[in-house]
């Protein structure tokens, strides 16, 4: 009986080996297709029946596979391949599906795929696969430290008015003249940062939910914000390509 | 008082090297190559061949050169040139470089600086081949920029984010000059500082 299989992969090398060496370990594998990011990934897993198991790259051309999981229902198993472990699936290998380390050998591809038919029988713990996406998602932040001086304060997250740049540096503002350099990255407090309570309205701009005063309409099909407690001269402006996810998570 | 500053001054530009030489041999860059070439030897063992070679030129070059302040421009251009050969039998039409550098003979820059901001473009943006990432390099006075258009992944990969910070640095204290980030809407820009010869 064959059995379909779905590769994502963003190189084309890489799937085209991985193709391969299915074909030469089990010739009623049938590979379905090859997808090269999360939003085709995602296009297809909501439009198609599922195939029996999924090969899955880390590291995709539009970001990470672990988004494809938030966007969509998956009941396959999954088997991830990966240049390098920086995510320490090997926990994950302890108790399903597998992951493998590139230059994907034969013998390890052939493990993974015995080891899934051995448990195709039964049903996959989807726990098991929502624990794995747990475990590999920054935890939610729920205070900073930061150093003002000879000082040092940790602020909860809900005390955040917003995380700005200014002159290339990162700042958080948590009230009037109250502004103080954080040593993390928008894009790092973005990902550790709870994305019901805050928003990226541009590069450089995070702001949170309770601070915002108004909203009103700008130039060019933007918004302009009014913060709490906000004293910079700055004007804070929701960017273009924003604005539309932004009125999403305002009317959510 | 002036020598012991000068002291400290080495030493903390020792500890930069060091940090940086980690940021430099990245892991992935060396096992995706190797998985693109357990595929290659399969399908043309002429192409297979030859990304061997250029594959160990990158290494070798990174091991010879890493304690070296200062190299010339022309080996950097040759050594980013290999890189991207290779980068792009991997991500093919996805990632489009244009690179248009004369005064090659004529400038001094900081080994491997080019290629960890090259790559620094590679890691932060998304390509397809509906929209390929293109990353442009062009050499302006005492200068080399190297610029892209914005395409920002939604999640950023683990990373150290050590790279440019590092590069800032190394600039600073081999240098004395500002490694210049221009970081707009649209377009992420660096200004590499040259030394003339």
């Amino acid at each position: 009986m064959t059995m379909q299989v779905l590769i994502i992969e963003d190189e084309q090398l890489a799937a085209q080996r991985l193709s391969r060496l299915i074909r030469e370990i089990d010739q009623n594998i049938e590979v379905m297709a090859v997808i090269e990011s999360v939003e085709g990934a995602t296009n297809w897993l909501l439009s198609r029946p599922h195939p029996a198991l999924i090969f899955m790259d880390v590291q995709l051309e539009d970001g990470l596979c672990f988004e494809i999981f938030e966007r969509c229902t998956i009941k396959t198993p999954v088997i991830f391949t990966t240049a390098y472990d920086e995510y320490s699936l090997k926990a994950f290998k302890v108790n399903s599906v597998d992951y493998l380390l590139k230059p994907i050998s034969v013998e390890e591809l052939s493990h993974a795929i015995e080891k899934f038919k051995s448990i195709h029988h039964h049903q996959i713990d989807l726990t098991r696969i929502e624990s794995l996406i747990n475990q590999l998602q920054p935890k939610v932040k729920e205070r900073f430290l930061i150093k003002i001086g000879d000082h040092y304060r940790s602020v909860p997250v809900t005390a955040i008015n917003c995380v700005f740049i200014k002159e290339r540096c990162n700042f958080i503002s948590i009230g009037k003249q109250k502004n103080y350099a954080i040593d993390l990255s928008l894009d790092r407090i973005e990902e550790k940062i709870d994305p019901r309570l805050f928003f990226r309205i541009s590069r450089n701009y995070i702001i949170r939910y309770d601070a915002i005063r108004d909203i009103i309409a700008y130039s060019s099909s933007r918004l302009k914000i009014i913060l709490l407690d906000w004293d910079e001269k700055d004007e804070i402006v929701v960017r273009r390509e924003r604005v539309a996810e932004f009125k999403g998570w305002m009317d959510r | 008082m002036a020598r012991l500053s000068e002291q400290l001054l080495r030493e903390e530009n020792l500890n930069y090297k060091y940090r940086d030489l980690k940021a430099q041999v990245n892991p992935h860059f060396l096992f995706n190559s190797l998985n693109t070439l357990s595929e290659l030897v399969y399908m043309d063992a002429k192409m297979a061949d030859n990304y061997i070679q250029q594959l160990s030129a990158i290494y070798r070059y990174i091991l010879e050169n890493e304690d070296r302040d200062l190299i010339p421009l022309k080996d950097e251009l040759d050594f980013i040139s290999q890189y991207i050969t290779l980068q792009k039998v991997r991500d093919q039409d996805k990632f489009i470089i244009d690179m248009d550098v004369n005064e090659t003979d004529k400038f001094k820059v900081i080994p491997v600086s080019l290629q960890i901001l090259v790559e620094n473009a590679i890691k932060h943006s998304t390509m397809s081949r509906e929209q390929p990432l293109v990353v442009t390099i062009r050499q302006i006075d005492d200068y080399i920029m190297i610029s892209n258009r914005i395409q920002r992944k939604s999640i950023l990969a683990v990373s150290t984010q050590k790279g440019l910070s590092n590069l800032k640095e190394r600039v600073r204290l081999i240098m004395q000059r500002e490694l210049i980030i221009i970081d707009n809407e649209d377009q992420f820009i660096v200004k590499l500082p040259l030394i003339r010869l």
